[in-house]
């Protein structure tokens, strides 16, 4: 379908937070009846603009024009209104209250009723779930229910406000194969029925597969905006990152020897089931899998946040009982979180307090700090990692994504363990931090370390491993040492699944 | 018609918590059937321990109507007592110092009533004040204007209008002697629950509750909705003080709804409603309401010094947050365990 | 967006960490309450003609030690961001206990403190316990133990007053080991003030004291981090039973009775006096010494309206409102300001 006027667009976008510009002169256009990727690395702008469309956030300066008028967006209610919906990237609904609930919450005054029918919107409900051929019984109960399914839901709700344009924030992050396969299904029936559509995303695969038209933004400025037909995904990073992305993920040598840490049929129903897995020293050992397949939730496991049910947990060939992360520690383990903002780091808190958090008992003696050995020991690791900060007392929330990660990397080595367990570590940091890890992670295995690292992106997993093992829906669906490493591989493995998939008719 | 494989998960009989309170309130009494049994046998003293809990529940019921709405979205209130009290006095004030009529009392309790509440939701929502603090300041602020009033004199009957007295003697049908006092918290009950269900601004709070930040992105006035609710329940508090009058014959600065936060935030939990989310049920609320209110006037009735009521309503407190404790965990059990994973 | 400068910290000595709390005090927030406490301090030095006398005030403030120790106690409970309301039914109760021991099991007076003061440690292990353990809202269940533990106390000595104890006992706000000039200084205070110093030196020279900053800021992450968030929670509500028993003693050594009454609505004060120091009751920020001033506002205006013969209730009534308005005021001046600020930076950049 051929549209030349955009539904919606931006004209000299600029926004800036305590004079800091992080958006500037954006002129995005959204056409109807298409979908259009909106890309750039992490802290490009993407959020920022579209929050500015969503109307959570007031642009310093530029324009929004709705169908050839210019608008102003003052919060996220007249967006609704004016039919822009934005799904976030986890979905935002309520627990407590079920499908038709939230699918109307927040705007049950769009009929102009006085009270709310509740049979007319169960009716209306039942109505869009069928039409998007879904087997949610509106009556349900959001509580327990799956991500995939909690997303359907907020996507719901975007229709029943009948949005000419839904924006969508890393849709796919939290869905396993099947689920992406059926949420692009629906995309595809929203683009037919001429709805506009913003996709944001990492993945340039589904870019490539979902979307018609791209728009590069880096570094708050837009870049271009292609029709992806004419554009690869080497050339997309290209744009993304300013320049080509030539380094390779190389591995390093290190001697292997003893077992540092072995689990055997680990379970905590309803998370993973029967996993086992062998980590030595001097390998870097990895659990691939979709999100949502239970390798954060092994890991926690391991390191004590929830114990697990059954199984056994051998340290140097000794069973230990791991009853928090207390004892985890001690023991010689170590775990960098996947959410580095919300587990990782405590964000009001200076570096140097977060760095010497997990340390205290070594700066310390019968609780009283030794302040100079605390100044020396940040200092060392801040020099070890290269990270780069004003001072030691710099909140963190001042600092980008890649030296954050580098910190909470710091916290960890200072702990000194034997046992490093990685989720995801080069999540949503830049292409340069990311070697930086690399080379970190290959160092630690060289000083004789053990890592066990849980990734999803297959080139890490392909290019550092000793040993992968796949989980898919929480057991381990395969075991493949190097020589046996390819990305096919792994991805099948990651995709078996005994559910049913929900078939579309 | 298609099959629905994703179905409700509230088709199984989920254990409810107001089955849960109706079996202690069957529990306590017969309990205090068999201690002291001519309270049950002789018509007399049955009666009377009926009157007495019946009076009693319309006040708890009224103010535990706005305590819900304030503990879903989630904050608390402990000023209500405090607001019970200063309004009450201010009625009285009227009536005794100024003559005034009837529904100029029941003007000034809701007049009243609100702004006390909107007080709070003016420093919580929009001045950003901890909830906590600021009803906590407002609790005293209440009670010490309470006192000033009238310098600490109480307001007794004689200075009463005869309709204070009629709201508890008799009833709009005649025949069938339940008082008027009743059917008005019964009214509360009745628009409470059609509100919290039928109303746009209903839903809100439920959403707020829910999901605060959800609730936000929706387009939710998250200030607006907890102000509202605050006044609405300073609203119902001035309502009580006068019922409070009518109950008793008399306004008391220090008497008049002192203690009563305890009793409705007691029932409030015990009818499911969590401060963390989870709505609850205005059924299991005014249940709550009827085993506390049971509570209350059978300790005196039983023998036991009236010293034993603050013990008590503290340790139903304690009991009923440990099982609405227990039942959560066994919820979110059963919901991990549904999820299944595979080889099973 | 990486920083260009490559500079590391330049801290090189030991003092300037000691230094740098010293700036930290006064560039934060805290040096606000500081200002409002000096000026009430000084309109009611002004205006009082007692308050010339020192000799006064230190009697005013020594009928007040028994709030200041529990302030204390809970600024450290508020900043890892929980709140123990039951503190006045434990002083009660703990008491209450004391003196029963000694009455009607006449167990020495001694001993009966020591078993009291046990019974307070129990008390606040069983906040701990429903509170870390069972994590039911730290908020409702101590309203709950409120009400029963003062309940308690009720049901064991009804409407009397428990008195008649041994004279060592009694008054143990009239010992007074320091005179400084020819000013007495009672022993509660030495003991206020030494509490206050231990409690500082905990929060910012200890690994304890960090910890408890952790968990009122990011309670995961502090987990996340190796801090065993139970087992602090629970020392804490302990701790803070503890202290609220020994509280409670000290307050029925200085009216030489318990009734069921003791310490009613204390914990008005008791909070008003940490938020009046600068202590976010939201938890992570907060320090004792800013406790401390919001102690001596209170105690001030207290002794102020009791002097000026004004009735308990309406006392209530005003430090209600102190509370209400020193903590609006600031954030309605923040938020004055924000406006403000948005304001400007729309003006400016339109101009671009």
């Amino acid at each position: 379908m051929k549209v030349t006027e955009p539904i919606l667009k931006t004209k000299g976008m600029t926004k800036a937070f305590s004079g800091v510009i992080v958006l500037r002169n954006v002129d995005f256009n959204i056409y109807p009846g298409e979908i259009h990727a909106l890309i750039g690395e992490n802290g490009a702008g993407k959020s920022t603009l579209v929050k500015i469309l969503d109307g959570a956030l007031s642009p310093t300066y530029g324009e929004i024009f709705l169908e050839g008028q210019k608008i102003k967006i003052p919060n996220p209610l007249v967006a609704r209104k004016l039919g822009i919906s934005l799904m976030h990237q986890e979905p935002q609904v309520f627990p407590d209250l079920d499908v038709t609930e939230n699918i109307f919450a927040g705007h049950t005054r769009d009929n102009g009723d006085l009270f709310i029918n509740w049979r007319e919107k169960r009716e209306r409900a039942r109505e869009l779930l069928d039409l998007l051929n879904l087997n949610i019984d509106e009556k349900a109960s959001l509580k327990g229910m799956s991500i995939a399914n909690q997303q359907m839901v907020e996507i719901l709700c975007a229709l029943s406000t009948n949005a000419k344009v839904i924006i969508m924030d890393e849709p796919t992050a939290v869905l396993t194969l099947a689920e992406v396969k059926k949420l692009f299904s629906i995309i595809e029936k929203l683009k037919e029925q001429g709805k506009a559509i913003v996709f944001i995303s990492h993945r340039l695969d589904e870019v490539k597969i979902i979307a018609s038209r791209i728009t590069v933004l880096r570094d708050g400025n837009k870049v271009c905006e292609r029709m992806v037909e004419n554009t690869t995904k080497d050339l997309m990073v290209q744009l993304m990152i300013g320049r080509t992305l030539n380094e390779q993920i190389t591995k390093e040598e290190a001697t292997v020897g003893e077992t540092l840490l072995e689990v055997k049929n680990l379970t905590l129903p309803g998370q993973f089931k029967n996993v086992s897995i062998k980590v030595n020293r001097g390998e870097i050992v990895t659990i691939a899998g979709l999100v949502g397949a239970g390798q954060t939730e092994v890991a926690c496991s391991i390191f004590g946040i929830t114990p697990p049910e059954s199984g056994k947990i051998f340290i140097k060939g000794k069973e230990e009982k791991i009853n928090n992360p207390m004892e985890a520690i001690r023991k010689g383990l170590a775990m960098v979180p996947e959410d580095r903002l919300q587990t990782g780091l405590l964000l009001p808190l200076s570096v140097k307090h977060n760095m010497t958090l997990p340390s205290l008992g070594k700066i310390s003696k019968l609780t009283w700090i030794n302040f100079k050995q605390e100044n020396s020991l940040v200092e060392a690791y801040i020099k070890r990692l290269s990270i780069i900060l004003r001072n030691t007392n710099q909140a963190i929330a001042e600092i980008s994504g890649g030296n954050q990660q580098k910190i909470v990397l710091s916290k960890w080595l200072m702990t000194q363990p034997e046992i490093y367990i990685l989720d995801k570590p080069t999540r949503g940091i830049d292409v340069g931090a990311k070697a930086e890890v690399y080379n970190l992670i290959n160092t630690l295995a060289k000083e004789g370390k053990g890592v066990l690292m849980i990734s999803s992106e297959l080139e890490e997993i392909v290019h550092l491993s000793d040993r992968a093992y796949v989980m898919s829906e929480g057991i381990i669906t395969a075991v493949f040492e190097r020589k046996e490493l390819s990305e096919e591989r792994i991805m099948k493995a990651a995709s078996i699944t005994k559910k049913k998939v929900v078939q579309s008719s | 018609m298609k099959n629905r494989t994703q179905s409700s998960a509230n088709n199984k009989i989920m254990f409810k918590p107001e089955y849960a309170t109706i079996l202690i309130i069957i529990f306590i009494l017969g309990l205090s059937a068999i201690y002291k049994p001519e309270l049950f046998t002789k018509a007399v003293q049955r009666r009377e321990l009926f009157q007495s809990i019946m009076l009693w529940l319309p006040l708890i019921v009224t103010v535990a109507m706005g305590m819900m709405m304030v503990i879903t979205t989630g904050c608390i209130d402990v000023s209500v007592g405090s607001i019970v009290g200063a309004t009450g006095m201010f009625v009285g004030f009227l009536f005794k110092f100024y003559n005034a009529p009837f529904w100029v009392g029941v003007l000034a309790a809701i007049v009243v009533g609100m702004m006390a509440g909107a007080l709070n939701g003016l420093f919580i929502s929009y001045f950003r004040v901890n909830f906590l603090v600021v009803t906590l300041a407002t609790m005293n602020i209440w009670r010490g204007l309470a006192f000033v009033i009238t310098d600490g004199v109480e307001i007794g009957a004689s200075y009463m209008p005869e309709q204070m007295s009629l709201l508890v003697l008799k009833g709009p049908i005649p025949g069938i002697g339940i008082p008027w006092i009743i059917w008005i918290a019964l009214f509360f009950v009745i628009i409470t629950v059609f509100f919290m269900k039928y109303s746009h601004f209903g839903r809100e709070v439920y959403a707020v509750g829910s999901n605060e930040n959800a609730a936000k992105l929706r387009g939710i006035n998250v200030k607006k909705v907890r102000f509202v609710v605050f006044t609405l329940t300073g609203m119902f508090s001035g309502i009580a003080g006068l019922l409070y009058g009518a109950r008793f014959g008399f306004f008391s600065p220090g008497d008049t709804g002192n203690g009563m936060e305890l009793i409705v935030i007691a029932s409030t939990v015990i009818g499911g409603v969590s401060i963390m989310g989870g709505r609850g049920s205005i059924i299991g609320v005014v249940l709550g309401c009827l085993l506390l209110g049971m509570v209350q006037t059978l300790i005196p009735s039983l023998g036991f010094s009236s010293f034993y009521n603050t013990a008590i309503y503290g340790l139903i407190i304690i009991i009923a947050l440990i099982i609405d404790r227990g039942i959560k965990i066994r919820q979110s059990r059963e919901v991990v365990a549904k999820k299944g994973v595979m080889g099973e | 967006m990486l920083k260009s400068s490559n500079n590391i910290s330049s801290n090189k000595d030991i003092g300037s960490n000691y230094g740098l709390l010293l700036r930290d005090f006064f560039s934060s927030l805290e040096i606000t309450y500081f200002i409002l406490m000096l000026i009430v301090l000084t309109i009611l030095l002004i205006t009082t003609p007692n308050y010339r006398n020192v000799l006064y005030i230190i009697k005013a403030i020594s009928r007040n030690v028994e709030y200041g120790l529990v302030a204390c106690m809970m600024t450290i409970i508020i900043i890892a961001a929980m709140i123990d309301l039951s503190v006045a039914g434990v002083m009660t109760l703990s008491a209450t206990i004391t003196g029963l021991l000694y009455h009607n099991a006449g167990i020495p007076m001694l001993g009966a403190i020591v078993l009291g003061l046990m019974g307070g440690l129990m008390l606040g292990m069983i906040n701990g316990a429903l509170i870390a353990y069972l994590k039911i809202p730290a908020i409702i269940v101590t309203i709950g133990t409120l009400f029963f533990y003062r309940g308690v106390s009720k049901i064991f000595i009804g409407d009397h007053s428990l008195g008649h104890f041994p004279d060592w006992f009694n008054r143990v706000d009239r010992i007074y080991p320091i005179k400084i000039g020819n000013v007495n200084i009672p022993v509660t205070i030495i003991g206020l003030l030494v509490v206050v110093i231990i409690i500082f030196f905990i929060l910012k020279f200890t690994s304890t004291g960090r910890k408890i900053y952790a968990i009122g800021t990011n309670e995961t992450a502090a987990k996340f981090s190796g801090i065993n968030v139970k087992r602090l929670k629970f020392l804490l509500f302990s701790l803070s039973g503890l202290v609220a028993g020994a509280a409670g003693i000290l307050c029925m050594s200085r009216l030489l009775v318990v009734r069921h009454d003791m310490a009613l609505g204390g914990e008005l004060d008791i909070i008003t006096i940490v938020v009046l120091g600068g202590t976010s009751i939201l938890g992570g920020k907060g320090n004792i010494i800013g406790t401390l001033w919001g102690w001596l506002i209170v105690v001030f205006v207290r002794s102020g309206l009791s002097v000026a013969q004004i009735p308990i209730e309406q006392q209530l009534f005003v430090i209600g409102t102190l509370l209400l308005l020193a903590l609006a005021i600031p954030n309605i001046i923040s938020i004055l300001r924000e406006k403000y600020l948005n304001i400007k930076i729309q003006k400016s950049l339109k101009k671009l």
